[in-house]
């Protein structure tokens, strides 16, 4: 899994980091230049001394010097920074990421698909992010994929990319909103064309009330307990928007927006007590709602949802 | 021995003159730029140009003009007339002093007009 800016997964973030190599690098240079500098000036021969702190050197080394740094880097930004904006090609696939406290919802408009906390791209394709916010200011950061770009209410950013080859990026919120800022992570799925569009063809699979008689309970426990409300499910009445969607649930591998690593125990244990695992965020806990057989049966049908 | 006469009012707003015109032409292009998208003009023609661009680089020019005067009249106090007053380190300062600021605040303008030849407006 790649979590930095130092192993760039795309063009865009290898660009990023050249530029933060030639700025490392180059103002390592420099500090090493002008403590040189001071070491003559404290403990050099008279002539040198002299020289140092003629006019002429004092105009070079203070003012000519930097201005022609300072503006050759300006350039130099400004190309990155017109070829980041720019985004080359035209996208080839859209994807709307709203943030919420303290999740990301996720949805693919041309595909009709909606979930959360994973984006699945294809490699070699252009993507475009469209960001924007349900609620207070977050940030989108994928550190091996681009730089940050924040999410803001009544506003919609975006954010090109391609990724070259299959691996999995993690992103997190990069800008503090609100207790559990910090278990607000994601990530980035990228696969091979076949694989996505058998991602996008499962996903459009309506999900019907199985037959197993401890799936059928938890599938009874989840419209008992009224968890449609919130959470959607793809092809169940239950169609609720305030939470995450959970169509192919089973497929993600965190929970809780990487909170947790996402298996049945998992499941039936942040499903129980959500508070204490994440406290402040929007969902209330169930352990008083179900018993243990329908907890865990509702575990159990979560995790087959793939 | 005789005080130097202290500078007037006008030899001190003449050394900020250069750093005045940036300031103005700071506040005006950020704030046109930002008003410009805001209004939805982020493609407007203007003479046939793309307005927005074609504002800031007007106004930059504008004010490399204002500031290139400020800076040549120092330059021709420094040379020329000081001579006659030698002996005074006020004046010979401040001439110094309005010749660095101009060339000072033609620099930040030449930066803050830069990115608009590079880059979209309202992005």
């Amino acid at each position: 899994m790649q979590h930095s800016v130092f192993s760039p997964m795309g063009p865009e973030a290898a660009r990023i980091a050249e530029l933060a190599w030639l700025l490392f690098l180059g103002g390592g240079a420099i500090f090493l230049l002008v403590m040189l500098a001071l070491l003559l000036a404290l403990g050099g021969g008279e002539g040198v001394r002299r020289r140092l702190g003629a006019r002429r050197a004092i105009l070079a080394g203070g003012v000519a010097f930097p201005v022609a740094v300072l503006s050759a880097l300006l350039l130099h930004v400004l190309g990155v920074a017109a070829a980041l904006g720019a985004g080359g090609r035209e996208p080839a696939l859209r994807i709307e990421v709203t943030g919420r406290q303290y999740w990301w919802e996720v949805r693919y408009p041309a595909q009709g698909i909606t979930t959360a906390n994973e984006i699945r791209v294809p490699v070699g394709r252009r993507i475009e992010l469209l960001l924007d916010s349900g609620d207070v200011i977050h940030s989108f950061w994928v550190p091996a994929l681009h730089g940050k770009r924040d999410m803001i209410p009544g506003r919609v950013t975006s954010l090109r990319f391609s990724l070259d080859r299959p691996g999995v990026l993690r992103g997190q919120c990069a800008e503090f909103c609100g207790t559990q800022h910090a278990l607000m992570a994601m990530l980035v799925i990228a696969e091979e064309e076949s694989a996505f569009a058998a991602w996008v063809a499962r996903h459009k699979v309506p999900v019907a009330a199985p037959a197993d008689p401890t799936l059928a309970l938890g599938w009874q426990a989840f419209g008992r307990a009224g968890c449609g409300a919130c959470h959607a499910i793809h092809g169940t009445p239950w169609a609720g928007r305030s939470g995450p969607d959970l169509t192919l649930l089973g497929e993600r591998r965190s929970l809780a927006a990487g909170t947790l690593d996402n298996h049945q125990a998992t499941l039936a244990g942040w499903i129980a007590g959500p508070q204490e695992i994440k406290p402040g965020n929007a969902m209330p806990a169930f352990n008083t709602v179900l018993d243990g057989k329908e907890l865990r049966a509702l575990a159990a049908w979560l995790e087959s949802l793939r | 021995m005789m005080r130097a006469r202290a500078p007037g009012f006008s030899a001190i707003t003449g050394a900020l003159a250069a750093l005045l015109v940036w300031a103005g032409h700071f506040t005006l292009i950020y704030g046109a730029h930002a008003l410009a998208c805001e209004r939805g003009f982020a493609d407007a023609a203007l003479l046939g140009l793309p307005a927005v661009p074609a504002l800031v680089l007007g106004a930059s020019l504008a004010a490399l003009l204002a500031v290139g005067l400020v800076g040549w009249r120092a330059w021709r106090r420094l040379d020329g007339s000081l001579a006659a007053e030698a002996g005074e380190d006020a004046p010979r300062f401040l001439a110094w002093l309005t010749l660095a600021t101009a060339l000072l605040a033609a620099l930040a303008i030449l930066w803050e007009a830069v990115p608009v030849l590079l880059l979209h407006s309202c992005r």
